[in-house]
């Protein structure tokens, strides 16, 4: 009987003993259980990588990752709104960089997560392609996000077309010089103008099946600022000797109305008349298309969709085309009077992500950003479609994806973009990010728009104008508060 | 006893109304009295400036004058083709009216957003399947559609007319169905022609119907969005951008909350006026 007392106690004991001490194993293993942390995510395929972290930081850290998905055309408002709230409904958000100005006052500083973090919490900042760390991550010398997807622009040329003996010995006959890709606005107008050509005509020797444009762009409002920005920028920077602006930073006058934007706007209108017809009124489908699939374009500039789906180019509209080759370089440049050639190509504010300063629980919602954003859950991301990754949309933005063995094994093809990702990674510039700068774009678009299409006959009426709301929304805003976020831009 | 019953059976559809309608309404006047930037912390009581600035907004003018020329356009034409419509469907078609009608109510039924698509692969640039019909019937003309200022806001006009014209057309056959035969029989007894049957007995007896046809489509067409939003974005330049574009701009993508509003009162203030002088007008003529 003693005997028997002794066991049952024993026994009772060591269950005790081992059931806390898996207790403790699971509490050190898990150690946010219980906490749910709701993210404001772009919705559609983007949204893809945020369920599949769900399953992961549930079994890791026993985090519930609630995923709102929003269409991107409400995510701002949606933000705005949810950050604001005490505590803030959304504890980590997914925005476009160009409303950092905007909803800085109620995100949290990252700095000292990656500060204090061991191994910056596994987000490996540096490794960040420095255009994307400074003009989509930083805000005054800040972190406010990390790069969700690289959203950059590049020049897409048909390879094909350009190495083709024919084409070669024909352009250097007319123009004096080799067929290669444009580094300057004026060859891009040159090289397009040699290529546009009807049905019927010869190309690279061989009858043409379909008409043949030197150029497609996307120009279909709002967006088509960007490509008026591709233009701008360097024309700017020449002007000023690599000083290029939005605003004077003493003044914030703005430059947008300068002789070289003057400049870059008929330029852009110049280039139009060897585009197809009704480019005015094209969105991303239409620009993607006319380039890649019906394979009647010789060059564009887009996003790196074209570079990660380079398999996809499809032949010359000739008889016997040449294998597909694409090239990609950076945007055209132009060259200053000092000789030197400004080129760049426009970080889009593009998607980021960042916690509130409002969020319930900061650690958990760093533990989750971190994750997302580290190198190794990020390369999965970017390479999708993979076997462990469904299809995301998002782009190189780190050194460790363009050289990343593994995805150059899986995609071959992405070796095309790896040189122009290097030049892009330090001849970046940023989308306006100050207070209302959807606002001082959209503007422009309207204005630039309107004198593409000629319902404003001359340039310079069509950028007065547009300079003019710029100036009444900085009034609006306030000159000195402006000025102290323009400033802020560039770190 | 049975006051409190008929309390009890409205107050759901009153407190829905309140919420969704009036409260919103008044909560929009007291918005518009406020520099309400989404974008800005602080919101300061501004008075009647939003509403002075609306007056002298240039391209709120603009877009006025857009509406108002896109209102006379399909208002006008979609009335014409509707009674065309009713009166074939009306005078000819026996046996099979019921199916004709049934197919024409497909388009009213259609989002306006998809509609909005489908114009747009209707009068693609280039692979529009018009100007392939153009090009077969040697037509010399390849109209650019919505990517032209030319042809931007006929575009929307055709998209518009393609899907209400129907609707009008089931309004005034319901007026025609309803007009007693007596009239029409007595009208042919008299010797009346058919043109003279619709222009003396047809067309008057028809005009309360055609009052609150017209009256609901240029209400209509006075908020038009979806279309222009999918279509055009209010482009090329500025060729089809509408009142209720512009207001939508103002307020969702530039956040200015506050002026949104007073541009909605604004353009509600003058869709009511117009409202009023039409219904005066008309009910005089009665």
């Amino acid at each position: 009987m003693h005997l028997r007392r002794i066991s049952v106690v024993t026994a009772i004991a060591i269950s005790v003993l081992l059931l806390c001490s898996g207790l403790n194993y699971g509490l050190a293993g898990q150690q946010f259980k219980g906490v749910t942390i709701t993210v404001l995510v772009h919705s559609g395929h983007q949204a893809v990588p945020w369920y599949k972290l769900a399953e992961i930081v549930k079994e890791e850290y026993g985090i519930n990752l609630v995923v709102v998905e929003s269409p991107p055309e409400e995510i701002y408002t949606k933000a705005m709104l949810g950050i604001r709230s005490k505590p803030a409904k959304y504890d980590i958000i997914q925005f476009n960089s160009a409303f950092i100005a905007d909803l800085e006052p109620f995100l949290m500083s990252l700095d000292d997560f990656i500060v204090k973090s061991v191994g910056e919490g596994g987000v490996a900042f540096g490794d960040i392609l420095p255009c994307f760390r400074e003009y989509q991550d930083m805000w005054k010398g800040k972190i406010y996000a990390l790069t969700i997807d690289g959203d950059i622009f590049f020049l897409y040329y048909r390879a094909d077309l350009f190495e083709n003996p024919v084409e070669k010995a024909a352009f250097k006959a007319k123009y004096g010089r080799e067929l290669e890709p444009p580094k300057t606005w004026e060859e891009f107008l040159q090289i397009a103008e040699f290529f546009t050509r009807k049905k019927g005509q010869k190309l690279c020797g061989q009858i043409l099946q379909k008409d043949f444009y030197g150029a497609a762009f996307q120009l279909k409002p709002p967006r088509v600022f960007y490509w008026y920005l591709f233009v701008y920028w360097p024309h700017i920077a020449a002007a000023t000797k690599g000083h290029p602006h939005y605003f004077d930073p003493k003044t914030m006058k703005p430059l947008i109305n300068s002789e070289a934007a003057v400049k870059a706007l008929e330029v852009l209108k110049k280039a139009t008349t060897y585009m197809p017809p009704g480019v005015l009124g094209w969105e991303w489908d239409e620009c993607f298309t006319a380039f890649m699939k019906e394979g009647n374009v010789a060059m564009t500039i887009h996003w790196p969709d074209e570079g990660k789906r380079a398999p996809e180019l499809a032949p010359l509209p000739i008889p016997n085309p040449p294998k597909p080759k694409l090239g990609v370089a950076l945007p055209p440049g132009v060259k200053g009077p000092d000789g030197k050639l400004y080129r760049y190509t426009m970080i889009d504010a593009a998607w980021v992500a960042g916690i509130a300063k409002n969020s319930a629980h900061p650690d958990a919602a760093w533990a989750v950003l971190s994750y997302f954003c580290s190198p190794s859950f990020s390369l999965e991301r970017v390479m999708a479609p993979t076997d462990y990754m469904p299809d995301t949309g998002h782009d190189p933005c780190r050194y460790s994806h363009i050289y990343s063995p593994r995805f150059l094994a899986l995609k071959p093809w992405f070796k095309v973009m790896v040189k122009a990702y290097e030049e892009a990674a330090t001849h970046g510039f940023p989308l306006l990010k100050i207070p209302g700068s959807y606002e001082y774009l959209e503007k422009l678009a309207t204005y630039a728009h309107q004198y593409l299409s000629g319902q404003i006959p001359d340039a310079k009426t069509a950028l007065d104008k547009a300079a003019a709301e710029w100036e009444k929304i900085t009034q609006r805003f306030g000159v000195e508060r402006q000025r102290e976020a323009y400033l802020g831009m560039w770190g | 006893m049975r006051v409190k019953e008929s309390t009890f059976f409205i107050l759901p559809v009153v407190l829905v109304l309140l919420v969704i309608v009036i409260f919103p309404l008044i909560y929009s006047i007291y918005v518009s009295l406020y520099d309400y930037d989404l974008r800005k912390i602080t919101t300061d009581f501004i008075g009647v400036r939003n509403y002075v600035e609306a007056l002298s907004d240039e391209r709120f003018r603009a877009s006025l004058m857009r509406t108002g020329e896109l209102v006379l356009m399909c208002v006008s034409a979609q009335y014409l083709l509707g009674l065309l419509l009713a009166l074939s469907l009306y005078y000819h078609v026996d046996r099979f009216r019921n199916l004709i009608v049934t197919i024409l109510s497909i388009p009213p039924m259609i989002s306006p957003v998809v509609v909005g698509y489908m114009a747009r692969l209707i009068f693609h640039p280039v692979a529009s399947p018009i100007n392939y019909f153009f090009e077969l019937m040697g037509l010399p003309f390849r109209p650019l559609w919505h990517a032209s200022v030319k042809t931007s806001l006929l575009t929307i006009f055709l998209a518009d007319t393609w899907q209400w014209t129907p609707f009008m057309m089931l309004l005034l056959l319901s007026g025609l169905m309803a007009i007693p035969q007596e009239y029409l029989e007595s009208a042919r007894v008299d010797g009346a022609s058919a043109w003279q049957e619709i222009k003396h007995v047809v067309l008057p007896l028809l005009k309360t119907i055609s009052v609150v046809a017209i009256l609901f489509r240029a209400l209509d067409v006075l908020r038009i969005f979806d279309v222009v939003y999918v279509l055009t974005y209010g482009g090329p330049g500025t060729s089809t951008e509408v009142a209720s574009f512009y207001v939508y701009i103002t307020s969702f993508e530039y956040w200015r909350i506050g002026y949104g509003a007073a541009l909605s009162w604004v353009l509600m203030i003058i869709l009511s006026v117009l409202a009023m002088i039409y219904l005066k007008y008309v009910i005089k003529s009665f």
